[in-house]
């Protein structure tokens, strides 16, 4: 019985560095992918936000443009952590569209966290048009993408 | 006259595995720590609920979590997240870990083996009776995630993870379909569950096994290491459901966490079966 655990231990030890050495072709996590996640997310959740501050959503609404890049260390532009910045076209109240930064945490399933300026995207909780606090979608936010 | 005798085809009887099954079936709702955890399973979402309403904070550190308050729909998502992490290996080992290592505890095996069953169908019947209360245990948390969140919270429509607004009916499909997506790598847990309680011969080790090993395994997906190895591991299929959540869901890792997952299974059940039925109780 002993010898049959010590083999199954070896396959599996065996499994692992096959499997390590297999996978050493770069990171699951690119900018490519959480730009098109990111996007079209805060693209919606800006519409969510309109329609809680106002009612109606007769704001322009951004597109889906989002340019990601990971700061810190030299990783290719690729891997988890909280050091991404992530560009976003906003449309300002006064009607002109500026990009704006979000700080974005991606953790390695795929899902991240991003943070807006509050100063611009207004604070954690908003007064909506129905007079109630809402939770702002654009504060912050999270979201994921496939990883393959 | 050997254990091993008692295993020749000649004395196999009809309905074997039905019999065991039931009987392990009602040997655990017999049980207290079973009923116990029965009740956490449904009534734990309506405590979370209930102390979430008394503050202002939220689990903004889990998905979901911050939209608690607005949609009771966020409320089966947050737990879900929560459970995964190390929740659903501790639930289903409560009775996979000690399903065969209570023979051991209670000094019943050659009892057992004597009545004219198996060793094969006492494994299949034992099994079975824990994979049944895997699927309970998930089935009653989900459903008391999802009753709590509407009850209390209500049925507003739920932000998805791109941004895009889910109507009430829908939402309710989609954190059932969620919940159904961890009951793979629940199963995966619950036959590792299996095979340490064959293994180990000791309720306390086949236990706390399979979370040790579900802990280890969360342990190496949030440290920047090979993702070949995280896409292999039995906790990632735990996460699977996050690609439902969108207007364009993928499934990707759906699939892929359910291979995972049914391969863990036959492992673990094959090694199981394998030191069972090599085992010699003569020894006692």
């Amino acid at each position: 019985m002993n010898r049959t655990v010590a083999r199954a231990a070896l396959a599996a030890a065996a499994l692992v560095l096959l499997a390590g050495t297999a996978g050493c072709g770069g990171s699951d996590i690119t900018s490519g992918r959480l730009e098109r996640a990111l996007g079209p997310t805060f693209r919606n959740l800006f519409v969510l936000q309109q329609t809680e501050l106002h009612g109606t959503d007769n704001a322009p609404s951004p597109d889906t443009w989002a340019n990601c890049a990971k700061a810190g260390r030299a990783s290719g532009g690729s891997g988890p952590g909280d050091d991404w910045v992530c560009l976003v076209h906003w449309p300002a109240p006064s009607g002109i569209t500026q990009p704006i930064a979000y700080e974005v945490s991606v953790r390695p399933t795929g899902c991240y966290t991003a943070q807006g300026p509050a100063s611009l995207v207004g604070q954690q909780r908003i007064q909506g048009a129905d007079g109630h606090q809402h939770t702002n979608p654009l504060y912050e936010f999270d979201g994921c993408f496939d990883t393959a | 006259m050997t254990a091993l005798a008692l295993d020749e085809p000649a004395a196999r009887p009809r309905g074997g595995v039905r019999t065991v099954y039931l009987w392990e079936l009602e040997k655990l709702t017999a049980q207290w720590r079973v009923r116990a955890v029965a009740a956490l399973c449904l009534l734990a979402p309506f405590a979370f609920v209930l102390a979430l309403k008394t503050q202002d904070t939220v689990p903004s550190d889990t998905l979901f979590g911050r939209w608690v308050h607005d949609t009771g729909y966020a409320v089966p998502l947050v737990v879900l997240g929560f459970a995964g992490q190390w929740g659903f290996p501790l639930l289903t080992s409560v009775v996979a870990g000690d399903i065969f290592a209570s023979e051991d505890h209670h000094g019943t095996w050659q009892t057992i083996l004597t009545r004219s069953r198996t060793r094969a169908q006492i494994f299949t019947g034992k099994v079975l009776a824990a994979a049944t209360f895997c699927v309970v245990v998930v089935a009653l948390a989900g459903a008391g995630s999802i009753a709590a969140g509407v009850l209390l919270v209500g049925h507003q429509p739920l932000v998805a993870l791109d941004g895009s607004l889910v109507p009430s009916g829908r939402a309710a499909e989609l954190a059932l379909l969620s919940w159904l997506c961890v009951l793979p790598p629940a199963l995966g847990f619950t036959a590792l569950g299996v095979l340490f309680s064959i293994a180990t011969r000791h309720s306390a080790a086949g236990i706390t096994g399979p979370v040790l090993v579900g802990l280890l395994m969360q342990l190496y997906a949030y440290v920047d290491a090979l993702d070949v190895v995280r896409h292999a591991l039995l906790t990632t299929p735990f996460d699977a459901w996050h690609g439902l959540l969108s207007a364009t869901p993928y499934y990707r890792p759906l699939v892929e966490g359910c291979a995972v997952s049914a391969a863990y299974t036959v492992v673990c059940l094959a090694a199981g079966y394998l030191l069972l039925r090599r085992r010699d109780f003569t020894k006692g």
